[in-house]
């Protein structure tokens, strides 16, 4: 118990110093400065990551997945009449495909392995989906977790330079969920509650809908 | 210590009952049926049609949803211990880092430029 309350307090720790670096740098998300402090901190103390990670993963299992269900929240508050149903569900099946298509493509051709080339699929879905998803793959679920939670980071720290000219929060939420599902989300709710709300949206849509349609078509050419 | 007043406790208890309820419930009964990997997105899913439900019959409650866009400003904590993780799995996989970050930089963040743009024209 004491363990996971020192773990949890490292965590703590990392968060709250990079929550004002955030404010002196905004361009750099949250996530990003608490990820380093958070390898810094267990650096200093001496701590293995293993270890760490063995203390505060089932607590940090409990905390995504409340983060998963309280999406629920924004998305029933979210108006959908004014919506255009035509071009939302467009850009959801272009996202869709484009996210397992482009990783999957760019890895056959740089001659990584077939697990690896599998594991690519499910870059742009949320983690507990895309575990769900690479099991039914058959595809390596510690690659999946890296390129998930590296896509995220990725998208969610770049996120302020690749979206600089957009100026349309819907637009970047939406745009932010799509490409880089939770984390993007978090780092979307830190841009306003609009931008929230709207990656909220497009994670959870993108998430169910490649969760259909993945499994499906591949388990279908295996089968050809 | 004013800030400790203006915290709306009703608000955040509620607010924090309902998603646990609904996450520990959906955790435990996916169990049951063998497929605990299943509990967060049936939760998310169940609650969804809950709240759908109630604002069929009437208006979600403001502080409800104030609580919880609060909530969500702070849940890239939730994903810290991972993310380290993964910063830390990446430097270990030696040769394969250049491809890897290639793919992982232009699949990521050409798609996320051209979602933007696509839904700025579009929505």
């Amino acid at each position: 118990m004491l363990s996971i309350l020192y773990g949890f307090a490292v965590t703590l720790s990392a968060y709250l110093i990079a929550k004002p670096c955030n404010r002196f740098i905004p361009q750099i998300p949250v996530i990003v400065f608490s990820m380093f402090f958070v390898l810094a901190i267990l650096f200093v103390l001496g701590i293995p990551y293993e270890n760490y990670m063995d203390e505060v993963n089932p607590l940090f299992n409990h905390l995504l997945g409340y983060v998963t269900v309280a999406l629920a929240i924004p998305l029933a508050a979210m108006r959908y009449d004014d919506l255009p149903l035509k071009a939302i569900i467009g850009i959801l099946v272009f996202a869709s495909i484009s996210a397992v298509a482009l990783p999957m493509g760019l890895a056959y051709l740089l001659h990584m392995s077939s697990a690896d080339i599998m594991a690519f699929a499910t870059r742009a879905v949320t983690t507990p989906i895309a575990i769900n998803i690479a099991t039914l793959l058959d595809a390596p679920i510690s690659m999946v977790i890296l390129i998930v939670i590296l896509s995220g980071v990725i998208g969610a720290a770049f996120s302020p330079f690749i979206l600089r000219h957009i100026n349309d929060e819907r637009a970047s939420g939406l745009a932010l969920g799509l490409a880089a599902h939770a984390i993007g989300t978090a780092q979307a709710w830190q841009r306003g509650s609009v931008a929230g709300r709207y990656a909220a949206f497009g994670m959870a849509v993108n998430a169910v809908f490649t969760a259909i349609w993945l499994p499906t078509f591949i388990l279908y050419l295996q089968k050809m | 210590m004013n800030w400790i007043k203006r915290i709306d406790w009703p608000a955040w208890i509620g607010t924090l009952l309902l998603i646990i309820v609904f996450r520990e419930a959906s955790v435990w009964l996916m169990t049951q049926l063998n497929h605990p990997e299943l509990g967060n997105l049936v939760g998310l899913l169940s609650l969804l049609i809950v709240l759908f439900t109630w604002r069929y019959f009437g208006k979600l409650p403001a502080r409800l949803v104030d609580t919880n866009n609060k909530l969500m400003k702070e849940s890239a904590f939730a994903f810290l211990p991972v993310s380290a993780g993964a910063l830390m799995m990446l430097v270990h996989m030696g040769q394969k880092i250049p491809a890897f970050l290639f793919i992982m930089f232009f699949s990521t963040l050409i798609p996320l430029w051209i979602y933007a743009k696509m839904a700025k024209r579009w929505l």
